[in-house]
């Protein structure tokens, strides 16, 4: 308790502190600004400063593109934004103000484009059906290789073929587009590898020329002869072997389509040549006869008569079809008042390569063509109406070189040149043929077997006759019967044999006539061969009897001695 | 009125742990009982308030220039700044919400920093405020200062919450790492400041 009434003072009862050694310390908490700083500054560099290229797009439509809420992909990734939409001074675009991320600058050259990509529903397909919900956003396709750029138009439609799609375009011309529009497919043994691409019109040439874009590897399936046509639509076909239906394919029947095969040809295949213009034909089976759609319109004048010849006739080469007859109409020349007939004509010298350039190229150019026939009718081609059925009496037109008449040239006075023709050969050979018909009328061949065969029962009542062996002034009267008919026959033989060498003559006349004819005259004139032939074998029989009757006379009794 | 006796002038310290006071008339030494250092006062409280008071200042500007939180709605994306975001809301018409972010993740802050900045200021240049109510804005300061670490809460929620894979996805932006940083500097700046500081003046 006295400890308690002594307290000493405070201060005494407060222990010392322990000693410490003294520091001087550096003042570290000035590093935290300074690290505040540098990362402040790094965030706003990343941030603000060490961007992307910046670059321009105009187009024509806003389309629903907003400012720091659209933005640029490239391969469905973001790869910008856009940070500004703006009008151009004249009003005319509108402008964005792209940020671009880091490192896209080799993608940003004038070959790279840019579209919007908006919902599309077409007939073979929709597309950015996820824009509906998102907005709408710009699209990118670099290029490869080209100059850098930033500042660029934006396309109104998005490109039909991304510039890292591998194929190949090809071009291809048709007389109507038919159903065909961009997308519409294109197949292959009905496997679908390319598209259509894009077409116009070309107005010239008053066709229809259509880019195709077929998918590597497929691509190399075209080759210089492949022939496409267009399978848009149904095919309905009513003919003698009952009714044909066919159709490519449902997408085809809507959106139309194009095929294409690699035909069983002559024409020489291989890659096709750079810049080759295939032909778009209308059918499948348009391609099989190469009808195209390249016609040249040319006028023949005929002088004689055309019974049998009707529009839609064959015009052929040497019995290949070249072209068909368009129209048949009557002229006359009001200067001589004579008539002729013109006959307007298609070729279509894609049937067949009539010309073949220095690599043995069918020539599909009109002009080059056009020039060609300049040559073949300076060498003497000329065309000719020609039976194209003996049994119907139908005509065709047929070109040949005709080297019996001096070359012609073509007119080209009137709307359609015309081209030169030749007398029609018909006639001849009808003549021909009616005249053997007459000289084998004029033979006595019923009046001669007659003879004969009295003569064999004279003979035959003779020989049976038993008093002939007993009594030689029979014989004697018989040799006397005997000589009579010998004498009888010498007489009658002599002006047949005559008639013999006459139709001998005239077979071998028709023959030459029928010879020259073309293959369709073949069937009846090998008939008429064989019949002529079987006539000259008759005869030599009939001959060669009498010969050996005229040197052994006394065979009709005792035989042929062998 | 006469000032009470204070423990500084008597050479007096208290051991920040255990509490025991202590003769330390230079006012250091090692606490006999714990060991632990003494100090008279929080050292070098002042460089440390303004050291972390400055670094705060500086993350405020990113803070506020970059996108704090990044929305990717359906493919598109869009980052909003915390502006951007208020300004958002009160296109709207939802004051409310408006209001709560603008105090919450401007008004705040920026108060906090100024406080702060007053009171060091005064500690140099003596004010009119006495220290009474300088140390009250003190209190508020360390009071209000976490709350608005709403904002980082906010985001980190709705990162964790919002995540729809292409649908939709919410991301903090480059911003939220700067605010935080500033609402955290901020504590540790009212943290460090020593209040018995604003007396020391007044005794002087």
């Amino acid at each position: 308790m006295s400890q308690e009434e002594t307290n000493p003072p405070l201060e005494e009862l407060v222990p010392e502190a322990l000693p410490v050694a003294h520091r001087r310390r550096f003042p570290f908490v000035w590093l935290v600004p300074l690290v505040a700083l540098a990362i402040a500054l790094s965030m706003v560099w990343r941030t603000w400063i060490d961007h992307g290229p910046r670059i321009t797009l105009r187009f024509a439509s806003g389309d629903g593109v907003e400012a720091g809420k659209t933005q640029v992909k490239y391969r469905d990734v973001v790869v910008g934004s856009v940070s500004e939409v703006r009008f151009s001074d004249d009003f005319s675009e509108v402008i964005f103000q792209v940020q671009m991320e880091k490192g896209l600058e080799p993608l940003l050259t004038d070959k790279t484009r840019f579209w919007i990509v908006r919902p599309r529903i077409g007939l073979t397909g929709a597309s950015g059906i996820d824009t509906l919900v998102s907005g709408v956003y710009v699209a990118m396709d670099p290029g490869q290789g080209g100059e850098p750029k930033r500042d660029f138009r934006g396309l109104d439609e998005p490109p039909n073929i991304l510039s890292d799609a591998r194929g190949t375009l090809f071009t291809l011309r048709a007389a109507t587009l038919g159903s065909l529009s961009l997308g519409s497919p294109v197949y292959y043994r009905q496997v679908r590898v390319g598209k259509v691409t894009g077409y116009r019109l070309l107005a010239e040439q008053d066709q229809v020329e259509i880019k195709v874009f077929i998918d590597a590897p497929y691509d190399r399936l075209v080759e210089r002869n492949s022939r496409f046509w267009n399978v848009s639509g149904v095919n309905l076909h009513l003919g003698s072997e009952g009714v044909d239906f066919h159709m490519e394919s449902l997408a085809a029947l809507i959106a139309g389509g194009i095929a294409f095969e690699r035909p069983t040809s002559l024409e020489p295949g291989g890659p096709p040549e750079p810049g080759q213009v295939f032909t778009l034909y209308p059918s499948h089976e348009a391609s099989l006869e190469k009808a195209g759609h390249l016609r040249l319109l040319y006028v023949l004048r005929f002088n004689g008569n055309v019974r049998g010849l009707h529009e839609g006739a064959p015009v052929e080469f040497r019995g290949i079809r070249v072209g068909t007859v368009k129209e048949i109409t009557l002229a006359r020349d009001p200067k001589t008042g004579a008539f002729s007939i013109p006959v307007l004509i298609a070729l279509e010298p894609e049937r067949i390569p009539l010309a073949q350039s220095a690599d043995h190229q069918p020539v599909r150019d009109p002009e080059a063509m056009r020039e060609l026939l300049k040559k073949l009718v300076a060498r003497g081609l000329r065309a000719r109406l020609r039976p194209g059925n003996l049994l119907t009496g139908q005509l065709i037109v047929d070109f040949d070189f005709i080297t019996t008449q001096p070359p012609g040239v073509i007119d080209e006075s009137g709307p359609y040149p015309e081209l030169p023709t030749a007398s029609n050969q018909l006639e001849d050979m009808l003549a021909g043929a009616s005249r053997l018909l007459e000289r084998l009328q004029a033979l006595p061949l019923e009046e001669l077997a007659d003879h004969l065969v009295a003569a064999s029962r004279g003979l035959d009542r003779l020989l049976n006759d038993s008093a002939l062996q007993k009594t030689p002034e029979r014989i004697q009267t018989a040799l006397n019967g005997l000589e009579s008919i010998l004498d009888q026959l010498g007489r009658r033989i002599g002006p047949f044999l005559d008639q013999l060498d006459g139709l001998a003559a005239a077979t071998r006349q028709t023959v030459e006539a029928v010879r020259v004819t073309t293959s369709q005259q073949g069937a009846l004139g090998s008939e008429l061969n064989r019949t002529l032939r079987e006539l000259g074998n008759a005869a030599r029989a009939v001959r060669q009897v009498a010969d050996y009757l005229d040197r052994h006379p006394e065979a009709l009794l005792r035989g042929k001695t062998r | 009125m006469r000032q009470p006796p204070r423990a500084i002038a008597l050479g007096l310290t208290g051991c920040h742990l255990c509490g025991l006071v202590v003769k330390a008339p230079r006012g250091e030494g090692r606490c006999p009982r714990c060991g632990s250092r003494l100090h008279l006062r929080k050292p070098q409280s002042l460089a440390w308030t303004w050291a972390l008071l400055i670094a705060s200042m500086i993350f405020y500007v990113p803070a506020n220039l970059l996108p704090i939180m990044r929305t990717t709605w359906l493919g598109a994306e869009e980052g909003s700044t915390i502006l951007q975001g208020v300004a958002h809301f009160l296109w709207e018409g939802d004051w409310l919400l408006a209001g709560v972010i603008f105090v919450a993740s401007v008004l705040v802050p920026v108060l906090k920093m100024l406080s702060l900045l007053y009171l060091l200021l005064t500690l140099r240049w003596r004010g009119r405020m006495a220290s009474r109510h300088r140390a009250r804005l003190h209190r508020i300061t360390e009071l209000v200062g976490r709350w608005s670490m709403v904002d980082v809460f906010v985001i980190g929620l709705l990162t964790a919450l919002v995540q729809m894979g292409v649908l939709t996805r919410i991301e903090p932006g480059p911003g939220a790492l700067a605010f935080a940083a500033v609402v955290i500097l901020t504590m540790l700046a009212a943290e460090t400041f020593d209040v018995r500081l604003l007396w020391d003046q007044e005794c002087r």
